[in-house]
């Protein structure tokens, strides 16, 4: 790295003002600086301070990422690592690499079950023996199908003649190998490549051992593994290199490799932010990032379990139902963060309208909505309103068979607020389920009970947002208990956040959330890790690496687009630098 | 058994699927997701085995004496007569007592129909709306077949779930293949056998071209994975120098075993053709070849794991009375059936020896599974063998005991006794928990179970 030492330039303000609220961000701490604030929780992203990541930077918009006006000196970068393609990645890659996107390929991997917030984080995503049968598996069926459409994907086989088959292989290699790779296909792994293909030959026509080609390159480390170890290898500092800022930003808003577009941007330079910012945003309003904004928040609100087989104690849920629930979100999502608004996070958070066809519009009481087609549907606002009030975050967030305050309550804390919950005490029962008594009556024993009174009466207490829902989301006002109908007050109480108070109801909790900053730094923060693919709470107090300007993203999430905050993220120092110390030689 | 099928036939059937296994297929569905695999790679099995009516009452000295007494830690705790027979497997095991079926029965339907139906459902019988079969209707799905549809259709689809056993209880059901529909227990172990392995170890003369040239392919294909992991290796820092080279083993192994011509290490030298013993009676109503259905029951269940052909067995022994189904065999000799044992007729001593005996055929299908050598070491770390029944004591939902052997390389934490609460009404830990940790062993991600779970997660210590 050349002279990265810390440097002081006084802000432009004229300037800043033209530009776009990120680029505030780009500039440096000036902004960081500026944004003090008093909010903290255990892992979210805290605030930035000069001793966090050193004195203001210059404008570096322009600049090289790596030139004299890269990181400040202060920088400790996450550490470098090599990160497996997930199966979803796996997936989408081969459909982009040979499909144009236009044929699902049948990869079929499933991927060990997450154990962290996201399923792309990097630990545990390793090339083990079930993965490679299925992999195997995948790369044929992915093969079977290059062969069919070998004429159109590569117009040299038609009728080709045997003298002519090492050249059409190289023009093979040197198109469809450049985007499985993520960069131009080396010397090295071009004949590893043409020795595969010249072993498999003979057994087979040309069509056969070009499909053998494809399973080599699926099995490649180059495909399987994307690295984030830099251009300086063995330093402290060391600026990812253009082929990886092209993957990290296909891969963080498509959930797959770069196009031809992004590898040529990558060919020509990505070493300035504005470079890396007009690809992001190229790249966003491409539908390719509605699934990854989705696969995000189905994640992070764990609304993707109950794809995953949850059982409920209610007749109408049906798989037809989760498909419908799972639908609708997926619109939700897509109309707040894509649509015509342009909508923020806050904006998801209190969204006044949905979708519903047929099955899920069951659940919206009196609401009559029939068939299989999705209509946009106004909320009753006084009973819900945005994403978590949809039934498929509601019934995610409850058990099979009752409601109960403790799961959205343990969400909202530990997913919304980033706080750290301990462990409940062992041998603690659960409430007894008393026929005669309603759930707050029950419940009651949490915050009576010296034991359980410290953590439950905080989690409890925002659960009780969604007690006027049943465990698949639909509407409730009562509950029937022995000879007894009690009506429900979804009342509930906030504590220990930055919006403390009362609340009735679903709409006014998330109308809380929606204006916490607390939550707003929690959502970057699990931005971040999915971004990142890193478990941030475990790696180390190096991430985010750049606090200041992390926060100032988190800042501004409550006014700017959803698409304008994942933009944002890309030109953050965290997203660019990696500490490669621990690696010999370049890649 | 003998192993007069060549390895080639056997690797072409298992890895090929061509000629007499159609079903079976090379790099084909029979591979597992990533969460499917034990430790080390190899399958993830379950054999849920059942016996029935639980104890007998007579107070808490029947579940010490008969079950476990602890002690001051697992090493110094009492193995009581039913467990006696599993003493060699200790440290493989997990004991469990006073787990609790939560939900009673309703008034007009008996404690058995409920208890058999919450048993791997979770949920207690359907509420009784006409037309309502005699062997009750239940709630939701029953693990095995969760795990058949999650894990078997996959891996397995020539046998998704494995149900067979000896005399297998008609009208009291445990496995449900949805909301109102009953599984199904094959009792005839030469129409099982038939099923099961039909055309896998008919050899073929003549390898056929085409197969060959795709083994040879997919050799290739895993040769250049391992020399560009390895080359992609040396480029790393230590941590991830250890993952590139991690594949370039795995995609090593796999090469390996194409040439040697199994599909899975050691495992697959106990899949061989089976020769049973002709005109045993298997039917319920002689019941002197009783042992003998007992040891055909366990090979098949056996060689069917060792050929990867199933990865779920429910083991369904007998059940309540069923009428026909009596113990006249040896040593028992009774001409009662198992529910009248049960309740000490004759007597509480002859049920003892029973249950005693029912101990030995667990024992003897352990042993099996651990003369077995597999990845990570034998058949039984990679296999959860759950040994439990649909009562607890003296016909009721509490307090129930049930034992877990192997299982080492599926996550469980083994050698280790667990109170699940106390043995009396209402203060054992829902046995949900348990089926739970089952799916989570399996790699399933579930944290309830039927739709009258009203907890969460799987039961505390079971896994490490």
């Amino acid at each position: 790295m050349g002279n990265m030492g810390p440097q002081t330039r006084k802000l432009d303000e004229t300037s800043a003002q033209k530009r776009p609220w990120y680029a505030g961000i780009i500039l440096g701490l000036a902004l960081a600086a500026g944004c003090s604030g008093t909010v903290s929780a255990p892992t979210q992203v805290e605030k930035g301070s000069a001793g966090d990541v050193g004195p203001a930077r210059p404008p570096q918009n322009e600049s090289p990422i790596d030139g004299p006006d890269g990181p400040p000196a202060t920088l400790r970068p996450a550490p470098a690592h090599i990160r497996r393609l997930t199966a979803v990645e796996i997936s989408n890659s081969v459909r982009d690499a040979f499909f144009a996107g236009s044929q699902p390929a049948q990869v079929n991997i499933i991927d060990e079950v997450a154990r962290h917030n996201f399923d792309n984080v990097f630990e545990g995503l390793d090339v083990s023996v079930p993965f490679a049968l299925q992999l195997a598996t995948g790369a044929e069926a992915v093969a079977g199908q290059v062969i069919k459409m070998l004429p159109t994907v590569l117009p040299c086989a038609k009728d080709i003649a045997q003298d002519q088959e090492h050249a059409c292989l190289g023009e093979f290699i040197t198109r469809y190998g450049r985007r499985m790779f993520r960069g131009k296909v080396t010397l090295d792994q071009r004949a590893a490549l043409q020795a595969l293909y010249d072993q498999a030959r003979p057994r087979g026509d040309f069509a056969t051992a070009m499909g053998v080609v494809v399973e080599g390159m699926m099995h490649s480390p180059t495909f399987l593994f994307r690295t984030e170890i830099g251009g300086a290898p063995g330093e402290a500092v060391s600026p990812l290199t253009s082929q990886e800022i092209a993957s990290a930003l296909s891969y963080f808003l498509w959930r797959s490799g770069p196009d031809d577009a992004l590898l040529d941007a990558a060919d020509v330079g990505l070493r300035t932010r504005n470079s890396i910012l007009e690809q992001a945003h190229r790249l966003l309003g491409d539908v390719r990032a509605r699934g990854a904004v989705r696969d995000f928040f189905w994640q992070w609100l764990e609304i993707s379990d109950i794809a995953r087989g949850v059982s409920k104690n209610d007749l109408l849920f049906s798989p037809a139902l989760v498909t419908s629930m799972l639908e609708e979100s997926r619109l939700l999502i897509e109309d707040v963060a894509f649509g015509n608004r342009k909508g923020s996070f806050a904006d998801l958070l209190t969204a006044a309208n949905t979708f519903a066809d047929g099955n899920v519009g069951q659940l919206y009481g009196g609401v009559v909505t029939k068939g299989s087609t999705f209509n946009p549907l106004t909320l009753d606002k006084t009973r819900r309103l945005g994403l978590l009030t949809t039934p498929a975050f509601i019934a995610a967030q409850t058990s099979s068979a009752r409601f109960s305050p403790i799961f959205p309550g343990v969400f909202v804390r530990r997913k919304m607020f980033c706080q750290v919950l301990p462990e409940p005490p062992p041998g603690i029962p659960p409430p007894s389920i008393d026929p005669n008594l309603t759930t707050r009556e029950r419940f009651a024993a949490h915050s009576d009970s010296p034991s359980c009174q410290a953590c439950h009466k905080s989690i409890d207490d925002i659960g009780w947002a969604f007690e006027r829902f049943d465990v698949i989301g639909r509407d409730r006002d009562t509950e029937k208990v022995g000879d007894r109908t009690v009506a429900l007050s979804a009342r509930g109480k906030l504590v220990d956040t930055d919006v403390d108070g009362t609340f009735e109801g679903a709409p006014e909790l998330v109308t809380k959330l929606a204006n916490s900053q607390m939550v707003h730094d929690c959502f970057v923060s699990h931005l971040l890790e999915f971004m990142l693919g890193r478990d941030t709470g475990n790696i180390d107090d190096r991430l985010p690496v750049d606090k200041g300007s992390i926060a100032a993203v988190a800042a501004e999430v409550p006014r700017e687009a959803l698409i304008d905050v994942l933009a944002a993220l890309t030109v953050t120092d965290s997203f660019l630098y990696r500490d490669a110390r621990n690696f010999p030689g370049g890649l | 058994m003998t192993k007069s099928a060549t390895r080639r036939s056997v690797l072409q059937t298992l890895l090929i699927g061509a000629g007499a296994a159609p079903t079976l297929r090379p790099f084909g569905r029979s591979f597992l997701p990533q969460a499917h695999a034990a430790e080390g790679g190899a399958p993830r099995r379950v054999i849920l085995f059942e016996h029935p009516n639980g104890l007998p009452g007579g107070g808490q000295s029947i579940p010490e004496s008969w079950y476990y007494k602890a002690g001051t830690s697992y090493a110094t705790g009492v193995f009581g007569h039913m467990l006696k027979p599993l003493e060699m497997f200790r440290d493989q095991m997990v004991v469990i007592q006073n787990l609790e079926q939560k939900n009673a029965p309703m008034k007009d339907t008996s404690s058995h129909n409920n208890y058999s139906i919450q048993l791997w459902t979770g949920s207690a019988e359907a509420e009784k709306v006409p037309p309502h079969p005699s062997w009750g209707k239940a709630r939701n799905a029953s693990i095995d077949f969760h795990m058949s549809e999650k894990i078997g259709k996959l891996a397995t689809p020539r046998c998704p779930l494995l149900g067979l056993g000896v005399q297998p209880d008609q009208t009291h059901v445990h496995d449900y293949t949805g909301n109102q529909v009953r599984g199904s227990i094959e009792r005839n172990p030469y129409a099982l056998y038939t099923r099961l392995f039909d055309g896998l170890f008919t050899a073929k003369t003549q390898p056929d071209p085409q197969v060959m040239a795709r083994l040879a392919n997919r050799k290739s294909v895993l040769d250049y994975c391992a020399k560009e992991a390895t080359a992609f290796a040396k480029r790393l820092g230590a941590a991830d120098r250890a993952r590139a080279e991690a594949q370039a083993e795995t995609c090593r192994s796999l090469e390996k075993q194409l040439s040697a011509g199994f599909a899975t290490a050691g495992s697959g030298q106990a899949c061989g053709p089976l020769a049973l013993e002709p005109n045993v009676v298997w039917t319920n109503h002689i019941t002197h070849d009783v042992p003998k259905v007992m040891n055909m029951m366990i090979d098949i269940t056996v060689t069917a794991l060792a050929c990867d052909l199933t990865r779920v067995v429910e083991f369904k022994n007998w059940g309540r009375d069923d009428h026909d189904a009596t113990s006249n065999f040896a040593p028992i000799n009774l001409p009662q059936g198992w529910h009248a044992l049960s309740h000490n007729d004759p007597s509480v001593e002859d049920y003892k020896r029973a249950k005693i005996w029912m101990s030995e055929q667990v024992a003897a299908l352990c042993r099996r599974l651990s003369s077995i050598p597999e990845t990570g070491g034998t058949m039984l770390d990679n296999t959860l063998v759950v040994v439990g029944s649909e009562h607890g004591q003296d016909h009721a939902g509490y307090p129930m005991q049930f034992m877990t052997i192997g299982g080492k390389n599926l996550g469980v934490k083994t050698g280790q006794y667990i109170r699940a609460g106390e043995p009396r009404k209402g203060l054992g830990v829902e046995h949900n928990r348990l089926l739970v940790s089952i799916l989570n062993a399996m790699g399933l991600p579930e944290e309830t179970w039927g739709v009258q779970d009203a907890g969460r997660g799987g039961l505390a210590g079971f896994m490490g």
